[in-house]
């Protein structure tokens, strides 16, 4: 795209003939550096581990913990850390017991620089454009880090996601958005690459991690959830766009900030609604995560139940594992398993609003039945490469001896960081190219915020009556085995 | 500098950035540190970081304390494989 062309509306792909996709479309260029990324991320960890590996986690094992592998890419992949006085600790402390992560976001800087520089010039971007301006846009990622890191910012759910947004929109709305910084604001480049990142971490053998119990409050309720919020936002509140009533409808349902990314890049929504849903979702987190324990504690609920209740619920993961902290050990892993379980489902989401999306919305939009061929088209492709990152990552975590550790550590201690400073990038491009009055207009009506509202109430009931019936009455014996050890 | 569309004059959007930018650093340089140092707060910081929650989590991937966890559920599925799965089952 040259540099004067208007950059899309949407969180949204350009479909073109598949040749030239493959050689041109963002969407395959977010594929082939997602791809490359986990290929050299797993081949390093494979190559790294020790030959006394059995013996190893067996010792771990004798000990009660859990053995894990680190990847030696993680030296070279760092974000900003905690701080409490001074926001220079988040990045450098001296000392025997302090560290220097200053290689670590040198190299996460260049490596993102070159992946995305090599996309920008292979699509026919401006590639000296991009390279102007992409240290201002990473520079301002790095302050929202700073700012997420500080003790008692983080006590508040108040994630990257919202700091790198509120910075971007700062900027825009004071002092306006430099010129030379917008051929760097590929926030649909960004969001994608990150997606198929995190695909890696959406493992299917997961899903079996607290059987049927996990299975039937996470992947029975959830889904239905989803389904009656979006149905009651367009057949109730007649909701005009329905990309923010699904993106509001899944971040709610699913779990919070990461679904919300993955639904709106695939049903297109437009970035001013990813916003709009992220913060909408972040703010109830904040209310659910102080008062659900509350109410749990009062109604005198076990902690099997009430932690299944809380990890089904609360939208973010972190909030999560805070509030089920508030009831006990036992609430807080009941709680982070659903959570985890709940996680899973961002890829059949994806996929699922993806293939909705094309086929049925934008037929609507349109007024004719499209064909394979069209849906092909249309399909935004980089949820390909996310479900595929999800298979063969489940694959391999399953199949290979010491799978397991291999997969996770390589997500844990490499991936995951490049996975992060990518959202991060993409939040700050989506405040710098966004008008608070843009934002605003959501609230007028209060729709969405009903909606949300409407849609946590279903929620919270059908959770609360699943998770007693298997928490309570089926599977209550096995659960109490659970809870003696 | 050239702007993407400039809101207001620019002397008025370089005064609110350089206002937001103090209300930024009063908070974060004085007013959280402060508040991190309160008897409660550093408290509740510190149970936090031992369980290994971090709040900002997005993905399961990133709370540390998902290792342990797991561990617990895989020790407690090599003891009674079926419990999760069959109710009725004896182990």
């Amino acid at each position: 795209m040259p540099e004067n062309t208007p950059e899309p509306e949407t969180v949204t792909s350009a479909p073109r003939s598949l040749f030239h996709e493959f050689r041109y479309s963002e969407d395959w260029w977010a594929v082939w550096i997602g791809a490359a990324i986990l290929s050299v991320a797993f081949l390093v960890m494979a190559s790294s581990v020790p030959d006394d590996l059995s013996t190893k986690i067996d010792q771990a094992k004798q000990a009660g913990k859990k053995f894990k592998l680190t990847s030696p890419l993680k030296a070279y992949l760092a974000k900003p850390g905690k701080w409490k006085n001074n926001p220079l600790d988040a990045i450098y402390t001296p000392g025997e017991d302090g560290h220097n992560l200053i290689p670590g976001i040198v190299g996460v800087f260049v490596v993102s620089m070159l992946l995305f520089g090599v996309g920008t010039f292979c699509m026919k971007r401006s590639l000296p454009g991009f390279l102007k301006g992409f240290w201002f846009v990473f520079l301002l990622a790095t302050f929202a880090y700073v700012l997420t890191g500080q003790v008692v910012a983080k006590q508040y759910n108040l994630e990257y996601a919202l700091w790198a947004l509120g910075i971007g929109l700062l900027i825009s709305n004071t002092v306006g958005t430099p010129g030379f910084v917008k051929p760097a604001l590929l926030t649909e480049f960004y969001i994608k690459t990150g997606l198929v990142l995190l695909g890696a971490g959406v493992l299917f053998s997961k899903l079996v991690a607290l059987g049927v119990p996990g299975i039937c409050v996470a992947w029975v309720v959830t889904p239905i959830v989803l389904i009656s919020t979006y149905m009651f936002g367009q057949k109730v509140l007649k909701i005009e766009s329905k990309s923010l009533n699904m993106v509001i409808s899944a971040d709610m349902s699913v779990c919070g900030v990461s679904a919300a990314i993955a639904t709106a890049a695939a049903c297109k929504a437009k970035k001013e609604e990813l916003s709009f849903a992220i913060g909408l979702s972040l703010s109830f987190t904040v209310i659910m995560m102080i008062v659900l324990p509350a109410v749990i504690k009062a109604m005198g609920l076990s902690p099997e139940l009430g932690g299944a209740w809380l990890g089904g619920t609360i939208d973010s993961t972190g909030a999560v594992g805070v509030a089920g902290s508030l009831l006990g050990d036992r609430a807080m892993e009941v709680a982070i398993t659903i959570k985890m379980i709940q996680n899973i489902l961002i890829g059949v989401t994806a996929f699922g609003v993806a293939v909705y999306w094309v086929s049925v919305v934008e037929k609507g939009k349109s007024n004719v039945r499209p064909d394979a061929t069209e849906i092909w088209r249309r399909f935004p492709k980089f949820v390909l490469g996310f479900v595929a990152a999800s298979l063969v990552f489940t694959f391999l975590h399953s199949s290979l001896e010491h799978g397991s550790y291999l997969v996770d550590g390589m997500v844990k201690t490499s991936t995951k960081t490049l996975r992060g400073w990518f959202f991060c990038l993409a939040f700050v491009s989506i405040g710098l190219e966004t008008n608070f009055r843009e934002l605003a207009k959501f609230l007028k009506g209060g729709k969405p915020l009903i909606l949300y509202v409407a849609g946590q109430s279903l929620n919270l009931i059908l959770t609360l009556a699943m998770a007693w019936l298997v928490f309570e009455v089926i599977y209550k014996d096995s659960l109490q085995k659970l809870g003696a050890m | 500098m050239e702007t993407a569309s400039p809101p207001k004059s620019r002397a008025l959007g370089i005064a609110q950035l350089a206002g937001s930018l103090c209300v930024i650093g009063i908070l974060w340089l004085g007013v959280f540190p402060w508040l991190a140092d309160q008897p409660a707060m550093s408290q509740r910081i510190k149970q936090r970081e031992e369980l290994g929650i971090d709040l900002g989590s997005m993905f399961y991937t990133d709370l540390e304390i998902m290792g342990e966890v797991e561990a617990n559920l895989d020790a407690f599925k090599e003891k009674h494989p079926n419990a999760l799965w069959n109710p009725w089952s004896e182990n």
